[in-house]
């Protein structure tokens, strides 16, 4: 593996840009959300009809702006935990727990993936009446959110394994710099 | 057995610093995994599948709008506006920029609908403030995250619309009812800190003329215009929940861009992806919750509770002081949302059944967790202001004993006079 200061730098390039893309792609679906019901109380009591979308798009627009938020709250290590009982534990045992934490996150993780194939597959044969999308529309943030937390909370995993090798761990597994981590 | 592995993981991981999503996801998965060496399984997929259904409900959709116009007000100054206005209407009353602190969260909690929100946004501004002023950091620390604790109870909520989606009460009586509760915790507390206030001399700040009291409310007026509108539009039918949160966004976007011409396209915008992040935490924990009670209700845990419950007493009263107990404890050990999520389907019928209201018990349930809020070991409220002031959570916790004990006296009251919080939704929005 070519581990050179350019690909390096080009890698963390990428990251960075990824992390931004994902952080304003989540920020205009949710001007998207408010723009769209917003319309749907202007055309109810303005136009005098609301549009047959007006609960469907919304909901869509939800999930997609939920599940890329959560892979970029997962990079930057902004997901809600307690740190109140690890902190008095030693680096050592710390370490491991962490590594175990990973794990079974990871494990989750692939599972969900693994899982969610069979039923984008039976909602690929319907669509939405309001919309005219297919009802996979609903499901595929689930395995786009998950791929991206996937690949997030293993370069956690990694960099807390660099960081203890190096004598630098604190616990404090919760997000990758801004160089990209790893 | 399953049902105690699933409690044993979810309470294990909780403690052990998995992100608390996870940790209630895990406890799932780990139920799911178990239950495949048993005939008739659970299925695996189900896990993947309530991922997205749990989530695919519309009155959702208004969560992570309540939280943008937070942050849209954030970003536009309206924090500052508000604690002015407070400041010049009782910085001058014994308890200065402590019951400061407690006004301005009361109206921050007609604006923003989360504790969490409330307490970042008072407490930046306030605890430095209050420590320049002579009061000691822990107090400063534990007045905020005390008088945060009103805001999921003052409308608009997003603790009750959470409520509202899981167990099927009307969102615009859930706002209804925590007005009266969450008048009396405000007094409450502004009567406490002004007598500790007095006790331990803390200082006090110069009167405010007429004209500049009038001016901070002029300064203040618009944005308290907001909740109005939210309620207000609910209440008269006018729009749904999550359409009122768009409409409160709207508003406030009109605030920033035309009135105060402070927010720019790149500001709405940071605002937006801080919204999004903060609320797609919340709906994690939502989704795993909602697998995790699925389950819970599956293996009967609705049944073993309320038959150990109603084992021990079928007095309504005694039943709702066990409920409040149950609650309580919880609330010091784990994070409001998965506790409101699993305890919520299996209380209500047990409750509806014996005649108390679903919106009397929505606002006992909510309270109950807001204060949990300010209970160690685990007090988000406790955690923001210790990250602001450096002060120990145990510290601040030491200070915020009395209010604790206050908020307890509440939420006895609440529990046992359901008037206080039936009579303005029943007036305001009878029950059909």
């Amino acid at each position: 593996m070519d581990e050179s200061p350019a690909s390096d730098s080009l890698l963390a390039r990428a990251d960075i840009m990824l992390d931004r893309a994902l952080y304003y792609t989540s920020a205009l679906l949710l001007i998207m959300i408010a723009a769209t019901v917003m319309y749907t109380v202007v055309a109810r009591y303005v136009f005098n009809s609301a549009p047959l979308w007006a609960e469907d798009a919304p909901r869509v627009f939800f999930l997609w702006m939920t599940y890329l938020g959560i892979a970029v709250a997962t990079r930057r290590g902004q997901n809600i935990r307690v740190t109140f009982f690890v902190e008095k534990m030693a680096p050592k045992p710390r370490f491991y727990l962490d590594m175990f934490m990973h794990f079974c996150v990871l494990a989750m993780m692939v599972t969900i993936l693994w899982n969610v194939w069979p039923l984008i597959r039976i909602n690929l044969a319907g669509t939405m009446l309001s919309t005219g999308w297919s009802n996979a529309v609903s499901w595929f943030p689930l395995p786009v959110g998950v791929a991206l937390m996937l690949i997030y909370q293993s370069r956690q995993a990694i960099q807390s394994y660099r960081d203890y090798r190096a004598g630098r761990f604190h616990g404090e597994s919760s997000g990758l710099n801004e160089a990209g981590g790893d | 057995m399953l049902l105690v592995s699933m409690l044993a993981l979810l309470f294990i991981f909780s403690l052990i610093g998995m992100e608390i999503g996870w940790a209630i996801g895990f406890a799932a998965f780990g139920y799911l995994v178990l239950a495949q060496f048993e005939p008739f399984g659970t299925p695996m997929i189900l896990f993947s599948q309530m991922m997205v259904a749990g989530l695919d409900s519309f009155i959702l959709v208004a969560i992570p709008l309540f939280i943008f116009m937070g942050e849209l007000m954030n970003k536009s100054g309206v924090t500052h506006r508000i604690i002015d206005f407070a400041g010049a209407l009782v910085g001058h009353i014994r308890g200065g920029l402590a019951n400061v602190g407690v006004v301005a969260n009361f109206i921050m909690s007609g604006i923003s609908g989360s504790a969490l929100a409330d307490a970042a946004a008072t407490g930046t501004v306030l605890v430095p403030a209050m420590e320049k002023r002579g009061f000691p950091p822990a107090f400063s620390s534990a007045v905020i995250a005390s008088a945060a604790t009103v805001g999921p109870i003052i409308p608009p909520s997003i603790s009750f619309v959470l409520l509202g989606a899981i167990v099927e009460v009307s969102v615009g009586r859930l706002f209804m009812g925590g007005v009266v509760p969450g008048f009396i915790m405000f007094v409450a507390m502004f009567t406490l800190t002004y007598w500790i206030s007095k006790k331990n001399n803390y200082p006090v700040e110069e009167k405010a003329t007429v004209r500049q009291q009038g001016n901070a409310f002029a300064r203040g007026f618009l944005p308290l215009l907001a909740p109005i509108f939210v309620v207000g539009s609910i209440v008269g039918g006018i729009a749904t929940p999550t359409e009122a949160a768009a409409i409160a966004v709207f508003y406030t976007l009109f605030l920033g861009v035309i009135v105060y011409r402070n927010l720019s396209l790149p500001r709405i915008l940071e605002a937006a992806g801080l919204a999004a992040i903060s609320s797609s935490v919340i709906m994690l924990t939502v989704a795993t919750s909602q697998i995790f009670a699925f389950l819970a209700v599956r293996e009967k845990l609705g049944e073993i509770l309320t038959s150990a419950m109603l084992g021990v007493s079928d007095n309504v009263y005694v039943l709702l002081l066990m409920a409040n107990i149950l609650m309580l404890f919880l609330g010091m050990f784990m994070e409001i949302l998965p506790i409101m999520l699993i305890l919520a389907p299996i209380l209500f019928p047990l409750f509806m059944k014996l005649g108390v209201s679903d919106v009397h018990l929505g606002v006992v349930m909510v309270l109950n967790l807001m204060i949990g809020m300010i209970t160690p070991p685990i007090g988000l409220n406790l955690f923001v202001l210790s990250a602001i002031s450096k002060v120990g959570v145990i510290e601040i916790f030491r200070y915020a004993v009395p209010y604790f004990i206050t908020l307890l006296g509440v939420l006895m009251l609440i529990t046992y006079v359901p008037e206080l919080t039936l009579y303005l939704a029943d007036l305001v929005i009878p029950v059909k």
